[in-house]
Formats: structure tokens, C-alpha cells, sequence
């Protein structure tokens, strides 16, 4: 082995190796699916009638999940 | 000769290191037992019956675009109004915070604004809080910075832990609201978990030294009046006051469940402002409190050492460096680091590269803060923290020098640089599923 | 199913400790040091966590054969620049122990953090202090 192939293989098994770790971190930062933010309870209240398993688990449901808050009855 | 110098000098900050990554280990298993168990490790029996009278301080300097929605949430708050008291503190503002604030204070008579101007003012937070405190009425004083955005019943919250006569403090969790805004904001957030999620909580259920944070708590008004309020001349003016309650034989609390959103900084050049600041302040109280902490008989011996580590913290990034060159050092010049307690001690320096400052959270204990939140694809961003940790060490090594040569010029007087709010939260605000009356642009 | 899913558990732990083995035997003693370090990160903050047993035993396994797999790769790349003399023995020591933890860290602090993606997400309750 050659001192070039030495340098390039040992830096190109580097790169890729980190290239590889950083990748889900890239991808996630580009096509983000989880970016928040944590919802916070408002009061004692909205949280007791909502069912609470996984609520930040589908940040998607935001809007959904205000359309049904607005249907159910105020509890305070 | 130099060699064993070097030699003594790295063990010494790996086992430094080492000290860090264990107690927050023995954080994150706390924090996990305690999720497992919580109706026994909940400490806080809620008492509605307990309502004091309240004063929420708020320094504004230049907070047109957040204040608004800070006092509009005020306006809902569920505490009694006629127990309520806010005084905002409009600090040399240059913008419309003056008038924001203004049509607020016309509407609602318990809130208040003061106005410091260009000579009183713009000398900083502390100076502005103190201006607030002295005018402030109500039992239990609570801060909140202008960009925050609380839970209807925080105040309810924070103000219960007072039932405890030892408690001189309350401190609650604080959730990043920009947070989908781009990378600084997401690693800004992961920051916050690792540090309100597992750090403070740990602290708190293990009796060790919880940390007040300059905003989302308060203090018995009594207690902050003893101890002449917040100092002048600090930076880091929230640390200064945890430890002052601390030697003074009282306690923070710390609440997970009164949670506030903040405004997180969303640009490098912001971030390194605002760290720059956080690190020579909490330098300043290192060398402030350090010597006072180690001799004072109102903190136990654990107490002590997790002070001492606290006090330290943004040291760290200084001291993984000078490891890394130092252990460079005595490989190249032949040191035999091999065999399996030396491979082992080694790798303690790339470990501690995956920790976020601020409390110098490890990657392992944000993980498990994001998991208790049951955040998912989120834990995929913790490899980034090495990035975050390399940008602080040029921030906290400047820090540590702009400190000492403070110290050896007899001067004291540090700039205070404010973290611009760009109002980049309110969109979120106005989607989330919250009661939001008031749409912001 | 029981036995089968037992089997599987076993047939699971015994592939790690074959790799801590497998480290030791045929890489060398900084490696093993990974594993190990790599193991106890798993066992004490994945392991206990919300999730299919199998699943976590899986991902335990597949990041020690990942771990193995690199640092023989690694091992006999310096191995073979040693025996080609590109550099001296002692210099490409010095390079594999500088190098060695930084490049196991990317990999062992990434599998972890993706990891946690496997588990359930924790049955979230607003602790909302009892009136």
C-alpha cells in the first residue's frame, strides 16, 4: 500500500464514518418531524380532559387537537 | 520532570471531568426512578388555599415586538387580580416598549410601569429589577423576562412552594417556543431539556443546589429585602442571588410543572453574545462564593461539592480543552496511555465533547430529558452537540481572560449586552392549542 | 412464542458478549474498552427503558457488531500501513490512540441517540400536583 492510498482511505473511511453519524441529524434538521415546540399544559384543566399518551408524539395534531379543545366544554 | 508535571495535570482534569460526567449520571438515574415513581417523589402537595400577595417584575429594554404578549398573558392569568401587582420596568427603551406597555397600564389597574431613562437606566437587568423591587408590594416577588409566555396558573405554581418556611426561592421549567425556527433554536432547546428537565429536577429531589434562573421564579420578598436584592455588579446576577439565598440558610425549589416558554437566541452571533455574558457572570460568582461555600456551616458536605461543581461549570469547556492538548502532549512525547484504565481515561475527553454548557449536560442526560418528554426523532440532533460544546470553548476561555484581567486591572465594571427578542414566537403562540385571545404579528 | 421469543433474547446476549469477545481476542484492549463503555451506556440507560425487549437486545447487538466491525478495520488499516512502512510503528501508534476514542465516540454517542428513537414514547401525565 502506497502512502497516498494510506492517506486517502484513512480519510475517506473518516469522512464517511462521520458523514454517516451526522446523517440523521441532517436529515431531521432539513425534514423536520419532531421540531416542537413541547406543549406546555395551559391550566390544570385542559390537561385532565385531554387523554394524555404521547401528546407531543404527533406535533401534527396541533391544530386538530385545538379544534377539539374549542368543542369541549370548559371545565374551569 | 515536565512529564510527570503533565502527567499529574491531566489525571487531575480527567478526574475533574470524570466527577461531572458521574454526577450527572447519578442526575439522570434520579430523574428516571423518580419518573417511575411519582406520586412518591412529588414533593409539593398543592395548597389552594395559599395565595400571598404577588409582584411579576418585568425588565424590558427594546421588547416591542414580545412584551405585548407577555402582558396580554398576564391579563389572563388565573390568579387573583386584587393579589397581583406587575410592575414592568421599561429600561431606557428606544422603541415603542414604552407605548406597548402603556396601553396595557391604561387598561388593567394592577399593572404598573416604571421608566428609567437614559441616565438612570440601561445599566442592566439587576440594576432594573432592583428599581422594580423597590416598589414592588407583595410578599412573593417573581420575574419574568419579556419574551416569556407562562402557563395560565403559573403564578398558583411557583407560589405554593412558599408553604415551606425554609424555601427562600422557586424556580420552573422553561421550554423553548421558537424552537422549530432553525438549528441554533433546536440546540438551544436540546440545551433546555438536558438542564430543566433533568438537571434542576435531579438537584432538587437529591436536596443539592437548585439553581434560580433569572426568570419563571421568585423569592420571599422578606429574603431578597435581607440580602439588599439583586447585585449591581454581577452578570450573572440569578447565580449570585442562588447562592446568596443558599448561605443564607434557605432554599430554592424547583417546580417541572410550571412551565413558561421562552424566546431562545436564533443566530451564532446572538448565542455568543448571550453565553459570553452567562460565562464571565457565572466566572465572577466562582470567584465570589467558591471560598464562602466551602466554609459556610449552612450547607452540607454534598451540598458543597455539587455548589462547587455548579459554580465551575463553564470552566469546563476550557478545561476539555486543555485536557485534549495536554493528553496530546504525552502521546506524542511517548506516555504510555495504552492498556485498559488508560484507553478508558482517554476516552473521557471525546465523551465530554457531546455536552451542552450551561450546566454542562452530557449527551446521555438530554437524551433521557427528551425520551421523558417523549420527544423522538429530536434525539437525533444530540451528535450536533459537539458543535455547540467546540463553539463555547473560544467563548468561555475569552471569558475567563476578560474576568481575570479584570480582576488584575481593580476593575469591575462589565458591559451588559442584551439579548434581542425578535418576536419570532408569536406565530407559534397564536397556533398552539392554548387559550390565545390576541392574535401577535 | 415464549420460547421462541426467549430464545431469541438469548440467542441476542450472547452475540454481544461474542463481540466484546471477538474485540478482545482479535482487535486489541482499547477497543474492548469501547465495547464495554458502549455496554453499560446501553445497559443502564436503554435497557430499562419503555420498549420491546427483543428490539433493545437487537439494537444492543447490532452496536457492538458495528463496533467490532470498525474498529477491525481500523486496527488492520493501521495495521497494514505499519507493515508497508508508510509511517513508523511508533507514529501510527501515536495516531491510532490519539484517534482512536474521537472516531468510536461519533459512532457510540450517534447509535445511542438514534436508538432511542426504537423505544415507546413514555405515557406522558401532567404530574398536576393533587388538589
Amino acid at each position: 500500500m502506497g502512502l497516498e492510498t494510506f492517506v486517502i482511505t484513512i480519510f475517506g473511511t473518516a469522512f464517511v464514518t462521520i458523514s454517516l453519524m451526522f446523517l440523521p441529524a441532517v436529515i431531521e434538521l432539513a425534514h423536520p418531524k419532531d421540531a416542537g415546540p413541547r406543549l406546555i399544559s395551559d391550566s390544570m384543566g385542559v390537561v385532565d380532559i385531554l387523554p394524555v399518551v404521547n401528546i407531543e408524539g404527533s406535533i401534527h395534531s396541533d391544530v386538530r387537537l385545538g379544534l377539539v379543545l374549542k368543542m369541549l366544554p370548559n371545565m374551569e | 520532570m515536565i512529564l510527570e508535571v503533565l502527567e499529574a495535570l491531566f489525571v487531575v482534569l480527567i478526574a475533574v471531568m470524570l466527577a461531572y460526567l458521574v454526577r450527572h449520571y447519578i442526575f439522570t438515574l434520579t430523574v428516571l426512578k423518580a419518573a417511575d415513581n411519582p406520586t412518591k417523589t412529588r414533593t409539593m402537595p398543592f395548597q389552594t388555599k395559599y395565595e400571598p400577595t404577588v409582584t411579576i417584575l418585568i425588565p424590558a429594554k427594546n421588547e416591542e415586538k414580545v412584551i405585548g404578549r407577555l402582558l396580554q398573558r398576564i391579563t389572563e392569568l388565573t390568579y387573583p387580580k386584587n393579589k397581583l401587582q406587575v410592575i414592568v420596568i421599561n429600561d431606557a427603551s428606544s422603541d415603542q416598549t414604552g407605548k406597548v406597555v402603556c396601553d396595557f397600564y391604561t387598561k388593567h389597574s394592577n399593572i404598573n410601569m416604571i421608566y428609567r431613562d437614559k441616565t438612570s437606566g440601561g445599566k442592566g437587568k439587576a440594576a432594573a429589577m432592583n428599581d422594580g423591587f423597590s416598589r414592588a408590594n407583595g410578599e412573593i416577588i417573581l420575574c419574568f423576562d419579556a419574551d416569556y409566555y407562562p402557563q395560565r396558573d403559573i403564578v398558583e405554581r411557583l407560589v405554593n412552594a412558599f408553604t415551606d418556611p425554609k424555601v427562600g426561592a422557586v424556580q420552573g421549567r422553561v421550554v423553548v417556543l421558537n424552537e422549530p425556527q432553525n438549528a441554533v433554536t433546536r440546540l438551544v432547546a436540546l440545551e433546555r431539556v438536558g438542564g430543566y428537565r433533568v438537571d434542576q429536577e435531579a438537584r432538587d429531589n437529591l436536596g443539592l443546589i437548585t439553581q434560580f434562573g433569572g426568570t419563571v421564579g421568585g423569592f420571599r420578598s422578606s429574603i431578597l429585602k435581607s440580602l439588599n436584592g439583586w447585585d449591581e455588579t454581577s452578570l450573572a446576577e440569578d447565580t449570585d442571588l442562588t447562592f446568596r439565598i443558599y448561605l443564607a440558610g434557605y432554599k430554592v425549589k424547583y417546580n417541572v410543572d410550571a412551565q413558561c416558554y421562552e424566546e431562545a437566541v436564533d443566530n451564532w452571533g446572538a448565542y455568543w453574545r448571550q453565553r459570553y455574558r452567562w460565562a464571565k457572570g457565572h466566572m465572577q460568582c466562582f470567584f465570589k462564593h467558591s471560598w464562602k461555600v466551602l466554609n459556610t456551616d449552612k450547607l452540607n458536605a454534598k451540598q458543597k461539592v455539587d455548589g462547587l461543581l455548579l459554580l465551575n461549570v463553564y470552566f469546563m469547556p476550557i478545561i476539555v480543552f486543555v485536557s485534549f492538548i495536554v493528553g496530546l502532549a504525552l502521546i506524542t512525547s511517548g506516555t504510555n496511555l495504552g492498556g485498559f484504565f488508560g484507553s478508558a481515561l482517554w476516552f473521557i475527553v471525546p465523551v465530554s465533547l457531546y455536552s451542552f454548557v450551561g450546566n454542562f449536560a452530557p449527551f446521555f442526560e438530554v437524551g433521557i430529558g427528551l425520551y421523558l418528554d417523549g420527544r423522538k426523532r429530536t434525539q437525533w440532533l444530540i451528535p450536533l452537540s459537539i458543535f455547540t460544546f467546540l463553539y463555547n470553548v473560544p467563548i468561555c476561555t475569552l471569558a475567563f481572560l476578560d474576568v481575570v484581567f479584570s480582576k488584575i486591572r481593580g476593575k469591575d465594571i462589565h458591559v451588559w449586552a442584551k439579548t434581542t427578542h425578535s418576536g419570532n414566537g408569536n406565530h407559534i403562540v397564536n397556533n398552539l392549542p392554548l387559550r390565545a385571545d390576541t392574535i401577535w404579528d | 412464542m415464549g420460547v421462541l421469543r426467549r430464545l431469541v433474547i438469548i440467542v441476542l446476549i450472547e452475540l454481544t458478549a461474542l463481540c466484546i469477545t471477538a474485540a478482545y481476542r482479535w482487535v486489541d484492549l482499547q477497543s474492548t474498552a469501547v465495547l464495554i463503555i458502549f455496554n453499560l451506556l446501553f445497559a443502564s440507560l436503554f435497557l430499562k427503558l419503555n420498549g420491546d425487549l427483543p428490539i433493545k437486545l437487537t439494537l444492543l447487538a447490532a452496536g457492538n457488531a458495528t463496533g467490532v466491525i470498525w474498529n477491525y478495520c481500523f486496527h488492520q488499516l493501521m495495521f497494514t500501513a505499519a507493515d508497508a512502512q508508510i509511517f513508523s510503528s511508533t507514529s501510527l501508534n501515536t495516531f491510532y490512540t490519539i484517534a482512536y476514542p474521537f472516531l468510536n465516540s461519533f459512532w457510540v454517542i450517534a447509535f445511542w441517540a438514534v436508538s432511542l428513537t426504537a423505544l415507546h414514547p413514555r405515557k406522558r401525565f401532567e404530574r398536576n400536583l393533587a388538589i
